[in-house]
């Protein structure tokens, strides 16, 4: 007879066998629970997609995209703080001038080339090449060298980028700047691979390469498929997952509703009754912007050449008012260029409509024959409303103002080629957490976004002078001072701070403030 | 003698030039004949010759709608003798019966030139569509097919239901109202464009005092109020019209509710059975309603009960004080109050008291927890050497996540548990040993 198990020994090896394998699906269930969690997909309706080049950024949903396809020396966690990120470290010297980062060791780009300080340098050299043609090359003017290479005025070898060895890259400023490791976490500035070249077709989809969290996978209809990337410097995202969806049928609350999305903004409107509603209220967050959206002048031409103009165009508007019969609770009045959530404390006093002042301006200024003022042309992108604004002007300033609206691609095109409307209005939000990220890009003479070509070497020296200030009541002293110029030349006109609404799925975690450039999906993960 | 020989190099330099130069391209000189024409959903093509050539810089302005107060400017690529420029209506939807206006802009050096003004409304001229029309009191009526008798019928409704409004908001009518009577459900949805509703049976574009109505949305009853309701929504428009603050929809939509039966019952029996589920705040009614049966529907009667109420406890001249504040740039608590001598939160407030329920909170916002991948890794500021913390997100090749992490330590702390659990159920269930 063949040897057969006893009954009772039996009985022993099948409760083994039963704990072992409740040993082995614990393990594996709760892998899979965890897994099942990471391989959901995070649906996001991010837009369009109008670049994967991080020197053709030009509006958030760009630096919200590219903030997850690359990175850089540093990063911004979900509240804004530094983190170091491709470098681990780095040494400030030469009294704030000279900035040496130490990259990690073993970095790779997604396709498993070799990452280093090289890379870095090449990215920034690139930004700085004027033939590239990049958005934004005005937020490494600090470094020296830096504005005259973009200008096409100096070499690339003059720029104050070296990498010595392929871990290390020493970086010369002009001028102390305690932001620089901000400007360092701004998308513009990531490592973009050997491949980039001056076009703005080198990076595609199917043959993507980059340095982020994620990578650009796929193209699903109407969706980029983002997937974690295994070479990434940082932790490995939670979220395997990315569906960074560009166009849905329908409305943004009703695909929400039905499932088809985790995590989206939605408008002021939709925002007011879902605030009440029992099913979508715990989903609806607001947040403030880290943007500001204002009116500038093209203070090269007449009649605003003339500060006494401009500020005159400034002091009649109650923005407050304005602002808040216009947007309701969805914006608020700017009182400075700089958005609240980065402004020293006490940067500027809100001040109520001074509309005797400004006509005295004006006459002082040389008009009180309105009429030598000639027609205004206000221009503005097609989704501002500029008619409460126009409407005060003509009724307060008795100055005739006409109104042109322009495709935003179109009005962008005309701004960078320098056909700077009278007045014109931008929605312009910060490259890095910084006031200078506002002043130094929207009003340093010669910055490239600097569209009205205001030029006062009083302002410059003044932010210049906060740069380099060091403690919180000395930096808020010297901001101040810039914001008096700004506010006493009046070459723009700070008109509102966006608030955003948005509805997150339930469980969703690491997003933070849930503001545009900050979100980054590589640290997002479900509950 | 170096300066004759200078000038004669000069010369034979520019004779060579001349030679080789090519035909000289002619220059701006004027704006010729221009035409639009249109394929309704399709395109609207403008075009405009330039006999003496393009200029450096052409643009075409359109304004659209009834005097507007702002003028859409294109840059328009021209090159040779013509230029056009495609307004592409199958992705940017224009409203039939919307009025055009453009000119074109050129600019040469720095010499600016515009054509003259050229005019355009564009038509739902899809095939099948015969329009004809009629002047109908304040109302001009357009039906295409059988459908005149009806057609004639909506014109002569409008004329009471303009009376009526205008009346009550204390202003008249600032223009007629054009009314487009469709058949199909196809063509009706085909004129309102993308995002129209499912159940509409009607429609207004009040910026342009054009109401579309679709014979199909109803039976006769119903279409008759529906015009009602539209034509309510223009003079409406008209008596709060302003630049800086739109009313809030919940006020616009209940007048015109109101307006169908001058009476709110049927709303009111709808608020009231809805009591017990939650009434919907007045602030959250104000540029939108809330999407879903329940909520659209609740919204509407309380926005009817609401102008109903006004009107019994403040007496029919409270809309016109409240027009005519908004007229002037009021917001809502002013309109309100101008109207009623009440604040807006008062008046909400009552509202609710009236049908016995609970005034609506807002619902407070889920929270949000902190990012698990990694925690408060700062780098250090101004001057000082700074080194990543061992806190910082990981070095390459550090694959799982802390919720991986927690999760597999979990789990084997419970599988340990079954084990040792297992072992002892074992070893109580052998007593007598093996034989």
């Amino acid at each position: 007879m063949p040897p057969a198990f006893p009954r009772r020994e039996g009985l022993r090896y099948v409760a083994a066998s039963i704990a072992a394998l409740f040993l082995l699906a614990s393990i594996v269930g709760l892998q899979r629970l965890a897994v099942r969690g990471a391989n959901t997909p995070l649906r996001y309706l991010g837009g369009e997609i109008k670049t994967l080049d991080p020197a053709r950024i030009t509006d958030a949903g760009d630096v919200q995209l590219l903030l997850q396809l690359y990175a850089g020396l540093t990063r911004l966690d979900e509240e804004g703080r530094v983190y170091p990120s491709l470098a681990g470290s780095w040494n400030v010297t030469d009294g704030g001038r000279t900035y040496t980062f130490h990259l990690r060791t073993n970095l790779h780009f997604s396709d498993g080339s070799p990452l280093d300080a090289r890379d870095v340098r090449r990215s920034w050299l690139r930004l700085l090449d004027p033939t590239v043609h990049a958005t934004a090359p005005d937020v490494l003017n600090v470094i020296v060298g830096a504005t005259e290479r973009a200008s096409g005025k100096g070499s690339e070898a003059a720029v104050g980028i070296q990498a010595p060895d392929p871990n290390t890259l020493v970086v010369h400023l002009r001028h102390p700047a305690g932001y620089f490791t901000s400007i360092t976490a701004t998308p513009s500035t990531f490592v973009v691979p050997r491949t980039a070249t001056a076009s703005g077709s080198w990076q595609t989809v199917n043959t993507f390469i980059g340095s982020g969290p994620y990578v650009a996978s796929a193209m699903n209809g109407t969706t980029l498929v983002l997937k974690a990337n295994a070479k990434y410097a940082g932790a490995a995202p939670p979220i395997g997952e990315v569906d960074w969806v560009t166009d849905i049928t329908g409305d943004a609350v009703t695909a929400y509703a039905d499932g088809d999305l985790d995590l989206v903004q939605i408008g002021g409107s939709d925002a007011t009754w879902i605030a009440y509603d029992h099913d979508l209220g715990p989903a609806l967050h607001r947040a403030a912007a880290l943007s500001v959206e204002y009116l500038g002048f093209d203070t090269t031409r007449r009649p605003f050449d003339d500060a006494r103009v401009r500020r005159a165009f400034a002091l009649v508007l109650d923005k407050t008012r304005l602002v808040e019969l216009a947007d309701g609770a969805a914006a608020a009045a700017a009182t400075s260029v700089v958005p609240p959530a980065l402004q020293p404390p006490d940067l500027s006093p809100a001040t109520g409509p001074q509309p005797e002042e400004a006509n005295r301006l004006l006459d002082d200024a040389g008009f009180k024959d309105r009429s030598k003022l000639g027609g205004i042309t206000v221009t503005v992108p097609s989704f501002f409303d500029a008619s409460p604004i126009v409407a005060t002007w003509r009724k307060q300033l008795s100055v005739t103002v006409s109104v042109e609206t322009m495709d935003f691609s179109d009005y962008i095109t005309a701004l960078d080629a320098g056909r700077i409307p009278q007045v014109f209005a931008i929605n312009w939000i910060a490259d890095y957490p910084s006031p200078h990220a506002l002043y130094d890009l929207l009003l340093a003479p010669g910055a490239r976004s600097n569209y009205g070509h205001w030029n006062d070497p009083r302002f410059a020296d003044l932010l210049d002078a906060a740069a380099e200030s060091t403690g919180d009541a000395a930096q808020a002293a010297a901001y101040r001072k810039v914001e008096a110029a700004v506010d006493e030349q009046a070459p723009l006109i700070p008109w509102s701070y966006d608030e955003s609404n948005w509805l997150v799925r339930p469980g969703l975690q690491g997003l933070g403030t849930l503001t545009i450039g900050l979100l980054d999906f590589g640290l997002v993960s479900r509950s | 003698m170096r300066a004759a020989r200078a000038v004669l190099i000069a010369l034979a330099v520019v004779a060579a030039t001349a030679a080789f130069a090519p035909a000289r391209i002619a220059a701006f000189s004027g704006f010729g004949p221009m035409t639009v024409s249109e394929q309704y959903g399709k395109a609207i093509t403008f075009k405009v010759e330039l006999p003496g050539g393009a200029p450096d810089r052409l643009d075409i302005l359109i304004g659209f709608g009834i005097e507007p107060d702002s003028t859409f400017v294109a840059p328009v690529e021209a090159s040779g003798s013509a230029a056009s420029y495609v307004w592409d209506a199958s992705t940017q939807y224009l409203t039939p019966n919307t009025p055009l206006s453009y000119r074109w802009r050129a600019t040469n050096g720095s010499v600016v030139t515009e054509s003259a003004v050229g005019n355009l409304r564009y038509t739902d001229n899809r095939a099948g569509l015969d329009w004809h029309s009629a002047q109908m009191h304040d109302a001009t009526v357009h039906w295409y097919g059988s459908s005149e008798t009806i057609a004639r019928h909506f014109g002569d409704l409008t004329g009471g239901a303009v009376t009526r409004a205008e009346k009550l908001l204390g202003h008249s009518l600032d223009g007629p109202v054009d009314i487009f009577v469709y058949v199909s459900r196809d063509e009706f949805f085909g004129a309102l464009g993308p995002g129209a509703r499912e159940w509409t049976g009607a429609a207004t574009f009040p910026g342009i005092r054009t109401v579309f109505m679709w014979l199909g949305g109803g039976p006769s009853d119903y279409l008759d109020r529906a015009l009602v309701h539209e034509v309510t929504h223009v003079v409406f428009f008209d008596a709060t019209r302003n630049v800086y603050h739109a009313p809030p929809l919940w006020l616009n939509e209940g007048f015109a509710v109101w307006s169908e039966r001058r009476n709110a019952d049927t709303q009111a029996a709808t608020v009231r059975s809805e009591v017990s589920s939650g009434l919907i705040s007045f602030d959250a009614m104000t540029d939108a309603f809330p999407i879903g049966t329940r909520g659209s529907a609740l919204s509407y009667a309380e926005g009817a009960t609401m102008v109903d109420r006004i009107i019994r406890t403040y007496g029919a001249m409270a809309l016109s004080g409240i027009a005519a504040a908004y007229r002037n740039g009021a917001t809502d608590d002013e309109a309100l109050r101008a109207g009623t001598g009440a604040p807006a939160t008062q008046l909400y407030t009552d509202y609710f008291r009236s049908f016995g329920a609970a005034e609506p909170k807002p619902i407070p916002a889920a929270s949000i927890g902190p990012s698990i991948v990694h925690a408060g890794v700062k780098a250090g500021s101004g001057g000082q050497s700074t080194t990543a913390p061992n806190g910082s997100p990981a070095e390459p090749g550090d694959a799982g996540s802390n919720a991986l992490r927690i999760g597999l330590v979990v789990g084997f702390v419970v599988a340990i548990g079954l084990v040792i659990l297992g072992a002892i159920l074992v070893r109580r269930r052998r007593p007598g040993g093996l034989p």
